[in-house]
């Protein structure tokens, strides 16, 4: 099973769309203590109601909260660039190369440009990708991915948006349909 | 993230007009000319932020912690501002690419 470690931005987005439990069932998830802080603990201080249903799924799923450990190659690149992170995104990141992790779900621009522009680029799964992915998989029905990126309609860019349902359409043309079935 | 923010004071000279607009502020909310003043500079630096944020200069989670909030209001000031954040269509595009048969 691959392993990958979120960030608040791509937690709290892919947790609005439905499909955490599909993914926490998929992927060995990992989530530094100062993301499971932003999402989760200050969320919930301040009234969001996400942030209590976050919590839920994620306890009962089973990730494991991992301690924010420092990571020179972490460093080293957050230092290079041009860009400023908060501490989430720098714990995943070191996360993500102490634990040797496959990949980092995210939807943050900034913090795209930085994954992707590594030298030893880090694979960013961005929420309407892992959707598809998940659907790929038989992780979620069409339907199901259908809705859950429908519930992400505010809060992921229209474009990308509009690229995962022409991927989930593009899948659901190439399965195979059951026999005596019109194409 | 949870502790109340120290403050600084700061020499500042301030246009008359702005003073007048923090005092018209002031009189209509019930409170003071400098948190009418405060208020209009956070007003300033959430915009700001948002801007730099929808640029991909700052991330989601440096936004919340410039703003003193959570990044879940940072996506609720986005919407509110109709001001599109996150990955584009040629960012799914390279995930999709980058992410191939991490469910195989």
């Amino acid at each position: 099973m691959s392993t990958i470690v979120v960030d608040a931005d791509g937690l709290i987005k892919l947790g609005k769309s439905g499909a955490l439990p599909a993914l926490l069932s998929a992927f060995v998830v990992l989530v530094p203590e100062a993301v499971w802080a932003e999402a989760v603990e200050e969320g919930k201080r301040r009234m969001y109601e996400d942030a209590h249903v976050l919590q839920r799924e994620l306890v009962d799923g089973g990730v494991e909260v991992v301690e924010d450990v420092p990571s020179e190659e972490a460093e080293v690149l957050l230092r290079e660039s041009t860009a400023s992170f908060g501490a989430g995104e720098r714990a995943a990141l070191s996360v993500f190369f102490v634990r040797g992790a496959d990949a980092v779900l995210t939807d943050d621009r900034a913090f795209i440009g930085l994954l992707s522009g590594a030298e030893r680029p880090v694979p960013a799964l961005v929420p309407t990708a892992a959707i598809v992915a998940l659907a790929e998989a038989g992780r979620m029905s069409f339907e199901e991915a259908q809705e859950a990126l429908g519930r992400m309609e505010q809060s992921v860019r229209e474009d990308a948006l509009e690229a995962a349902v022409e991927d989930l359409n593009a899948m659901r043309k190439t399965e195979p349909k059951p026999e005596g079935e019109e194409r | 993230m949870s502790e109340t923010k120290p403050t600084k004071p700061y020499p500042l000279r301030i246009p008359e007009n702005l003073m007048e607009l923090a005092e018209a502020k002031g009189r209509s909310e019930r409170t003071d000319r400098a948190t009418a003043l405060r208020q209009l500079l956070y007003a300033g630096a959430e915009g700001y932020a948002m801007e730099l944020l929808s640029r991909g200069r700052i991330s989601s989670g440096k936004a919340a912690e410039l703003l003193d909030t959570s990044v879940h209001r940072v996506h609720e000031i986005a919407r509110e501002r109709s001001i599109e954040i996150g990955a584009n269509a040629e960012d799914h595009r390279r995930s999709r690419e980058a992410t191939t048969g991490l469910l195989r």
